[in-house]
Formats: C-alpha cells, structure tokens, sequence
C-alpha cells in the first residue's frame, strides 16, 4: 500500500492511495493520516483509483480517521471506487456515513 | 441412468492443505495458496478477490482470538476443490472454543460518530460466501467456507 500528496491547500489535502488495505498494512494509512492532522490539516481527499483492495482492518483505519476529522469539523472524503471495493463499502454501510465521489474533480476540496 | 462423474475421487484428488504458526506475518502464505487453488478452477478474478477477503477476515480473527499472545499456536486450511464450480475452504484451530457465526451482526446504518470500530469482518464474511458453517471437534474450532464460481 501506498499513500502519496497531490497536493494541499490550507488545511486541506489531497492524496492517492494505492495497493491493498489490508490488516498488515492499514496502520500505515492510520499513522501517514494522523502525522497530517498533527501538521495542522483537517480535511482530506483520497484518490482510490489505485486501491485493489480493502479489508475489515482497512475500513476500520478510515473509520477511525473519519471520526477524527469529523471531530474537527473536517471531512475525509474518498474518490473513484473500484467495483470490489465499492462492494466492501456497500456491504458495510460505509457508503452511508463516508462522502463517496465518482471522479476527484467532483469532490468538494479537489 | 447417466452415472454420476466420480465427484468423491475428484474430491480427494483436489485436497491440499497449508499448516502455518498462527501469525500475521503468514497471513501472506495463505492468501497465495488458496488464491492459487482458485487460479487452477478458473475462478473469475472478482470472485478471487472475494475469497482472499473472506479468508483474511476468517484468519485474522483466529490469528488475534485463539490463542494467547505469548504461545501461539497452528492453524491450518484445507482446500478442496469440489466438482468444477466450487472452492471449500476449513480453517482449523486449537485455541479457545469461538463460534464466529453466532456473533450478532453489526448495525450498518449507524451513523459515523456513533459507529463502532470493528465487528465488520465476521459480515463480510456471511455476505460474500455460499455457505458456511462452524463445528467444534476434537479441541479444534472448524470453520468451513464454500465458494461458488459465481456468487449468488
């Protein structure tokens, strides 16, 4: 798994997130996420076009970060889905509490 | 009458099994057998990526659960291939008695700050196989996953 800046704007970031989120590398997404809200940001945009995969533990790190930001009246915001992990989202109800967009340039701090 | 293709002999022909210490760092290692397993029966690549999912959420918990930190034990999957259209995935542990199945499944409607951090692995699980049980036999927990080439 990868987690790259696109770029950032005040307190908003945009990243890429790439590979597979599973229970060995979920932390990563955890502790890359939470070093940018200790630097200052407080809203994040991903780009998933790139992630093959997501588990249980995956979902778990994006909740525990969601709240987070939420808690800072921030958001984490999630673009381009692959169909499978669209199906994770769906199955979790994750596609309910987490702002979902088909393509980065229709989120809202892209 | 047409006789039946010999389904019992295909059965064992197609058995294999992978016995590993129970850790995280080997959650790798069963991922790639059962995926190459999957690979011989033509199972679509979708559908793969469902049974890794499936097979992480079910080896993570014994991995976590069964046994103590400081003494883990084994765990073992056997994989057969049963006919053409079918993988059957036992997971076998000697840790504590836990029936995953009867876990009571999580409320997906709650909303985020309310929502629980975990017990979303066990409904992946129940959602993306065909069929599924759990039994408790001699001191092992047996947990059986079937996939149908295409899901249902």
């Amino acid at each position: 798994m990868e987690i790259k800046e696109l770029k950032r704007k005040e307190q908003l970031l945009t990243a890429s997130l790439s590979g597979r989120m599973d229970a060995i590398t979920a932390t990563e997404f955890t502790t890359q996420l939470e070093g940018w809200i200790n630097e200052g940001l407080k809203s994040f945009t991903i780009d998933c076009s790139q992630l093959d995969y997501i588990s249980s533990a995956g979902l778990r790190a994006i909740l525990i970060i969601a709240k987070q930001v939420r808690g800072l009246e921030g958001e984490l915001q999630l673009a381009a889905l692959q169909e499978s992990v669209q199906t994770v989202f769906e199955i979790s109800g994750f596609n309910k509490i987490i702002p979902i967009f088909a393509n980065l340039d229709d989120t809202t701090t892209a | 009458m047409i006789p039946q293709p010999h389904k019992q002999l295909a059965e064992t022909e197609a058995a294999n099994h992978l016995e590993l210490p129970a850790r995280l760092t080997n959650l790798p290692h069963f991922i790639d057998f059962v995926r190459n397993q999957a690979c011989r029966l033509d199972f679509p690549p979708k559908r793969i990526q469902e049974i890794e999912l499936v097979l992480e959420e079910a080896l993570v918990n014994i991995i976590k659960y069964a046994y103590p930190a400081d003494s883990p034990g084994n765990l073992t999957i056997m994989v057969t291939g049963t006919g053409e259209s079918r993988l059957r995935i036992e997971t076998s542990d000697r840790g504590i008695p836990f029936n995953p199945l009867i876990q009571s499944d999580p409320d997906v409607e709650i909303e985020l700050m309310e929502r629980p951090i975990g017990g979303l692995g066990i409904l992946l699980i129940k959602e993306l196989t065909d069929e599924l049980s759990w039994v408790r036999k001699e001191g092992k927990n047996s947990l059986t996953l079937i996939f149908a080439k295409h899901h249902a």
